[in-house]
């Protein structure tokens, strides 16, 4: 069965890297915006409430006036963001907030303080402080699939040797484990030898 | 909360497979219904994943997970009503079917601004101290840019297996002032006082480079000082960032009279003190190339046990937008009074064309435990997602595992998700 899978997947493979990417445009996060789902809004309304005309340009700093130019035809993140990501305030109730649709590489919008490797643990104190700032771009559900789902299928927090080693881990730093797990949840296999559902 | 549908106990084979298509149908068929209803705005994800499984103890085990996340806005008075939950059975143990209900809550603005807010129902909560999925009032207001109010009353869930739902119950409030909080918390479990705590923290830029955290918790109804946090995150460069924290933590607060649940869970030594010291590190080395790292110092202050090291080291290389791979890699050090583990994890992400991409990733351990002596522990995982439609997609995952004691396991995981949304834009109805 194995073997049999590990084939299907290298003809998948195969079959799919066959055409030539161009990776620059294909992933820049920027670039991907959906012009025909927008089709219904730019009939009524035209190109101006997205493309703004209204950036000071002059010949004189041809460098400003790139930045100029990219500024016309690239429409900053808050006129997005006034329709697909302002809950409650959007004049687009129907219109998607899930922020993968347009920045498929996360990475690139991901804050500063995120990327410091102790992030999942210490961001509970920028949520405490200021939780507004984490609702920016998170929602409520995007807590509970760490929080509170307990997932056999997705790995979400673990590595996933964690089963056989988490006992070194556990002893070393227990406080950690206690932070989202009951006793109880301890006991289901030290108990029984086996995970139960 | 148990579903009957265990009438259908399948025996093995061909019964199964075709339960689980039909219900995948009927999840996707469901979730069409609900796009066909005129409402305002909603917006939907649906995910239903199935996994095979060989392990060990050559048990049929094939969970199969539904998931619905809905949102739907606009409602009546500008309220918004959420929903999440989960449909699931094992079908090769033959459990039957059961609900997880993470959120059904509807949110009220009593402002037009929403500054004031109502969330009525079962809801997300996390307000200063532990995080609860609760059936729960909470309300909230936002007097200006700079402070804050919620109160919060309500019953809190558990989703993990065998934990029961007693006489708990939750109450609590928080305000926030510029960058500083200070909340209260009164957790009953079971019918008992399980803590009254007072809590105050901030989380504070004092330069456009250097944020500085910090907590305090105060148990006042068994009179003890469960927490107490100094943290600070440093970015002296766009290129390097650097977070060191140190945290006394008593987790002795969980147990009731410091009685000890079980002595299994003892052995883990949750119970008593301890101080924690972790430093963490991110470096751009140039434009391909990033390096990361953390070390964390525990010092148990149980008797009997020693104190923990945590370690890791890692290198990044990023080559996303010009070939569109990113590859990492990190070697693991842990070391604790029960045994040491040396690891090495790789894992690469690689973007193939506009409908394929994969994912790989091994962890290799080697541990050392008093219990078992020295151990391999291997993983490997591989994942490819083909996009089905622009906001859809399915993803096919091995995942084979070996370990001396545990011999081996094998999963195969299927997975599909889908998302969708619709409804009217407010702006047209206006220009009506």
């Amino acid at each position: 069965m194995r073997k049999g899978i590990f084939i299907a997947l290298a003809f998948l493979l195969v079959g799919c890297s066959g055409q030539k990417v161009n990776y620059e445009k294909e992933l820049r996060a920027t670039a991907k915006f959906h012009h025909r789902e927008h089709k219904a809004f730019i009939d009524q309304h035209g190109c101006i409430p997205c493309h703004k005309m209204n950036v000071k340009m002059s010949w004189a700093d041809i460098e400003a006036a790139e930045r100029g130019s990219k500024k016309i035809i690239m429409p900053s993140k808050v006129t997005c963001h006034y329709c697909h990501n302002n809950p409650g305030k959007t004049p687009a109730p129907n219109a998607p907030t899930k922020c993968y649709i347009c920045h498929f590489n996360m990475k690139e919008i991901e804050p500063a303080d995120h990327k410091t490797g102790n992030w999942l643990k210490a961001h509970r104190f920028a949520y405490e402080a200021k939780a507004e700032k984490c609702d920016e771009c998170h929602r409520q559900t995007f807590c509970i699939d760490c929080h509170e789902r307990r997932d056999t299928i997705q790995h979400m927090v673990h590595p996933r040797n964690y089963e056989y080693t988490h006992s070194i881990e556990a002893a070393a730093d227990p406080a950690k484990c206690g932070r989202c797990h009951k006793p109880t949840f301890c006991m289901e296999c030290h108990t029984k030898g086996n995970w139960t559902r | 909360m148990a579903i009957t549908v265990s009438a259908e106990r399948v025996k093995v084979g061909i019964g199964k497979r075709t339960l689980t298509l039909g219900l995948g149908v009927g999840v996707l068929s469901a979730s069409s219904a609900v796009a066909a209803i005129k409402i305002p705005g909603y917006e939907a994800e649906v995910k239903t994943q199935i996994e095979f499984r060989q392990d060990v103890y050559n048990r049929d085990t094939i969970p199969f997970d539904n998931y619905l996340k809905l949102d739907l806005r606009d409602l009546k008075g500008n309220s918004e009503l959420h929903f999440y939950g989960k449909l699931w059975k094992d079908l090769g143990y033959g459990t039957d079917w059961d609900i997880d209900l993470y959120q059904l809550y509807l949110e009220v603005p009593l402002k037009k601004d929403r500054s004031s807010l109502l969330t009525v129902g079962r809801q997300f909560l996390s307000e200063g101290f532990e995080t609860f999925v609760a059936d729960a009032v909470r309300y909230s207001h936002k007097v200006n840019k700079e402070f804050k109010y919620v109160f919060y009353i309500g019953k809190p869930r558990s989703f993990e297996p065998k934990v029961r739902t007693g006489d708990d119950f939750l109450a609590g409030f928080k305000f926030e002032y510029k960058n500083y909080f200070f909340g209260f918390e009164h957790l009953r479990d079971d019918g008992k006082v399980k803590k009254s705590s007072f809590a105050v923290g901030n989380y504070s830029y004092l330069r456009k480079d250097l944020a500085q955290y910090s907590r305090l918790e105060l148990d006042s109804a068994h009179g003890e000082l469960v927490d107490a946090v100094l943290g600070y995150y440093y970015f002296p460069k766009g290129k390097l960032r650097l977070n060191g924290e140190v945290e006394y933590y008593n987790g002795s607060y969980t147990y009731d009279g410091g009685k000890v649940e079980n002595p299994i869970f003892y052995s883990f030594s949750p119970l008593g003190r301890e101080l924690r010291l972790t430093q963490s590190a991110y470096y751009q080395i140039d434009k391909n190339w990033q390096a990361y790292g953390s070390y964390t110092f525990t010092d148990l202050q149980t008797p009997g046990k020693d104190n923990g090291h945590l370690a890791k080291v890692g290198l990044i290389k990023d080559n996303w937008f010009s070939q569109g791979l990113r590859v990492f890699g990190a070697l693991l050090y842990q070391n604790s009074w029960i045994g040491i583990l040396k690891g090495l994890e790789v894992g690469f992400t690689k973007y193939i064309n506009e409908k394929f991409s994969l994912i790989g990733r091994a962890d290799i351990g080697r541990y050392n435990k008093i219990t078992y002596g020295k151990q391999w522990a291997t993983a490997y995982y591989l994942l490819g997602t083909y996009q089905t439609s622009e906001f859809s997609n399915f993803q096919l995952g091995i995942d084979f595992r070996q370990n001396e004691d545990f011999d081996h396991d094998l999963r195969v995981i299927m997975r599909y998700n889908l998302l969708f949304w619709g409804g009217k834009e407010k702006r047209e109805e206006a220009e009506k």
